[in-house]
């Protein structure tokens, strides 16, 4: 397994089992009706699931088993790669510091929080496209 | 395939099915303009994202990810097992209970959301803690 998807799938299960935990804190108050300020957790538990566990796991699995372009250019570019990691974890990292944000700076600045996080999540999208692109191609052995 | 994976992904094709007959009552529901008791749409969502999708990437991940050992896939075989008890109990329990205690809220009902928030979570750290040492290069 290479080690950008190493990167991608152990920061995929941080954050899947991180993500549950604030699910499970949520569900806890629906049981209890107590803790309401457990709901200030949604945006990062579904973030954290979707985005963090479910989309970085997919991205590391399709790195490593998509094919691999021909003539010595192994994976392509994966500089491409390495940045949509980059991109994506910040995003991840942005969205759920944004409670902690909103109550130590205030609401504008927790919205800055969310733009940038949107912004380098798109960011991430476009460039891991890039590089797989090339990939998504009939394998050398198989016939068409 | 491991028989663990196949239990994994039989469960998970079920949850499939489930979630989607529920999602399309509710998008009929919708639809017609009939009034649809909103506790079910957390149950619809976590039926297809935890029963379905969540359970289908464990089940794949333990039978496709490099083996722990030579001849020993899991490094803790029953810990892999009690991820998929825990997961199903909890995800079970929720989706039998959060609808019942939001019509009919009772404070013994509510512990049971809170015994399944448990039991999710649990499975979620086991199943990372299962898989975390296969998650490796060739040749460690």
């Amino acid at each position: 397994m290479p080690r950008l998807s190493r990167f991608f799938l152990r920061g995929g299960f941080i954050c899947l089992a991180v993500g549950m935990l604030a699910g499970g804190l949520i569900l806890v108050q629906k049981g209890t009706g107590r803790f309401p300020f457990f709901w200030v957790l949604l945006p990062a538990h579904i973030y954290l699931v979707l985005v963090g566990g479910v989309t970085q796991c997919a991205l590391g699995v399709s790195y490593w088993i998509l094919p691999r372009l021909g003539a010595g250019q192994g994976r392509g570019n994966t500089a491409l790669a390495w940045s949509s990691y980059w991109a994506l974890n910040t995003a991840i990292l942005l969205v759920t510091l944004h409670p902690a944000t909103e109550i130590a700076l205030g609401a504008p600045a927790a919205g800055v929080t969310f733009v940038c996080g949107g912004v380098l999540q798109g960011v991430a999208a476009v460039v891991f496209a890039l590089h797989a692109w090339p990939r998504i191609r009939p394998s050398q052995a198989s016939p068409r | 395939m491991p028989l663990l994976t196949r239990y994994f992904l039989k469960t998970a094709i079920l949850y499939f099915v489930a979630s989607s007959c529920l999602g399309g009552y509710l998008l009929i529901a919708v639809g017609l303009q009939r009034s649809v008791p909103l506790v079910l749409q957390p149950v619809y969502w976590h039926m297809l994202l935890v029963g379905w999708l969540m359970q289908l990437i464990f089940g794949v991940a333990y039978w496709m990810f490099p083996p722990f050992a030579k001849g020993q896939p899991h490094r803790r075989p029953a810990l892999a097992w009690l991820t998929y008890a825990a997961l199903n109990v909890g995800l079970l329990l929720r989706v039998i209970v959060e609808p019942w205690h939001g019509v009919r809220p009772q404070p013994g009902l509510g512990w049971l959301l809170v015994g399944s928030a448990v039991l999710q979570v649990a499975a979620g750290w086991m199943f990372v803690i299962t898989i975390w040492s296969r998650v490796r290069g060739r040749g460690r």
